[in-house]
């Protein structure tokens, strides 16, 4: 795990290598409270944050709450971050469910606004349509903010010790960070991969079946030369006693504080009594 | 503090050898990767799950199944958090795989053998479906903001409810999606020589 730094800058030329729509995760350091708290209870909080919106059954709150974690992130200096993924997944997602749920939500009844169009007459949105809408729409964006804020304002390397003192293996720690820093050297390895095809005249713009086929070539030896790296990887990881079992020392300090606790303990708490005041 | 004790993770994995542990990040990468090819080449599928089905085939179900939730919690990070539900799906599709692999489902030696393999899509398809349709009712109400969309905005246009569009549009999608992923899968773990196969891949393909 000694590329934690190199991954930062790898992902970077992952998402360079993608499609437009790709956006970027990247820890920001920083010292604001988000920072400083303990990963584990951060990712806590952003789960008990999630259940609660899932649990109320109007918009308002969903609403509310996505105000108040994003004034929460910009004050930890995440804003742009985490801004700029919430306009690129959001900007669709809002686009398609009011459309879609605006015209067309079974339960539509009471007209909110009637658009004249040429050819079809006129498009209407009803209430019940865009305020599900609404509420899907927020849900979800509280989802994204705690977990992005979350993922910007935690090094992974802090993240993967914070979890394993709670108690997760050290190996599910192990293919959480190896799995973030392979995608972007297997990007690159794809990338040499497609060119060389080229060279040997494979065609991106023929046939369907033929580009299939393509799809076939390239990964093929994608798989071949990562799985004869494996094998390589697994003795480096076995001489370095990633079976032993007993106490472990980390490089890296996570602490834990009484606040930490406290506020885990009553995220819990608001979970159970947003629940009983639903089901009441 | 971790270590004195055996934590839960710890019994989950304690059959994982070293190996299997190293493959679930290539299985997370191949998804990952995979996915991005189909832009590349401009295949009108998504065909995110061969990574998962890869590992099925290579190391088994248990560990092809962590390596699917890995890459929605990793594609949730990359890329954005509404992946993560969908973890769900690719662990499902990963244990009935996996299973169906153990039961000899991947090995072919004549050509009536190939319907093994057209079972093993259906499975992989229906497991795929059943999953990722409450999934997508409960919660995304249908939709995700992608191009299937179009499809539970034709039913809902229709006049039926969320769950059947939404029904609809996974069975619109998912099939073909999931018994190409199953074929390329299953292509390509043949292709890779045997000495580099996991043991469990190599009990499975020949």
């Amino acid at each position: 795990m000694t590329g934690s730094m190199n991954a930062e800058r790898d992902v970077e030329t992952l998402i360079e290598g993608a499609d437009g729509s790709d956006t970027l995760f990247e820890y920001q350091p920083g010292s604001s409270l988000l920072h400083r708290l303990n990963p584990v209870t951060k990712l806590v909080c952003s789960v008990g944050l999630v259940l609660i919106v899932f649990l109320l059954p109007d918009f308002r709150g969903p609403l509310l709450l996505s105000i108040a974690l994003f004034a929460l992130v910009a004050a930890a200096g995440a804003a742009r971050s985490v801004g700029t993924v919430l306009v690129a997944v959001g900007a669709p997602l809002a686009l398609s469910l009011i459309l879609i749920q605006g015209l067309f939500y079974p339960e539509n009844e009471s007209i909110l606004v009637a658009i004249g169009v040429p050819v079809i007459d006129q498009l209407v949105f009803y209430v019940e349509g865009v305020e599900f809408a609404l509420l899907i729409l927020f849900r979800l964006t509280v989802l994204m903010i705690a977990l992005l804020g979350t993922i910007i304002t935690t090094h992974p390397k802090k993240m993967t010790i914070a979890l394993m003192e709670k108690g997760v293996s050290n190996k599910i720690a192990y293919v959480f960070m190896a799995a973030l820093q392979f995608i972007p050297q297997m990007q690159e390895r794809a990338q040499s991969i497609l060119v060389a095809q080229q060279a040997r005249g494979l065609d991106t713009s023929a046939t369907l079946r033929q580009r299939v086929r393509s799809y076939i070539a390239l990964m093929s030896p994608l798989l071949i030369g990562t799985l004869i790296a494996t094998e390589t990887r697994a003795l480096a990881l076995e001489s370095r006693g990633f079976t032993r079992s007993g106490e472990r020392t980390y490089l890296l300090e996570v602490r834990d504080t009484g606040f930490g606790r406290a506020l885990r303990w009553l995220t819990a708490l608001a979970v159970f009594a947003v629940a009983g005041w639903v089901i009441a | 503090m971790a270590g004195e004790s055996i934590t839960i993770t710890d019994r989950i994995s304690g059959r994982f050898t070293t190996l299997a542990w190293v493959l679930i990040p290539v299985a997370v990468g191949i998804n990952v990767v995979g996915g991005a090819l189909t832009n590349v080449l401009r295949i009108p599928l998504f065909l995110d799950s061969i990574g998962t089905l890869l590992l099925a085939i290579l190391a088994g179900p248990l560990v092809a199944a962590v390596g699917g939730v890995l890459t929605n919690v990793v594609l949730s990070v990359v890329r954005s958090p509404t992946m993560l539900p969908f973890g769900a799906t690719q662990a499902a599709i990963a244990l009935v795989a996996g299973y169906l692999a153990k039961r000899g489902w991947f090995l072919i030696r004549e050509r009536r053998d190939y319907l093994k393999l057209a079972g093993v899509a259906v499975a992989v398809a229906t497991t795929s479906v059943l999953v990722g349709w409450p999934l997508l009712v409960w919660i995304f109400g249908g939709i995700t903001g992608t191009a299937p969309d179009i499809i539970v905005g034709i039913f809902l246009a229709a006049g039926f409810d969320i769950e059947i569009a939404a029904l609809g549009s996974q069975l619109v999608i998912e099939p073909v999606d999931k018994a190409a992923c199953v074929v390329i899968a299953y292509v390509i773990a043949t292709s890779v020589p045997d000495r580099y196969r996991p043991s469990f891949g190599q009990r499975i393909l020949s």
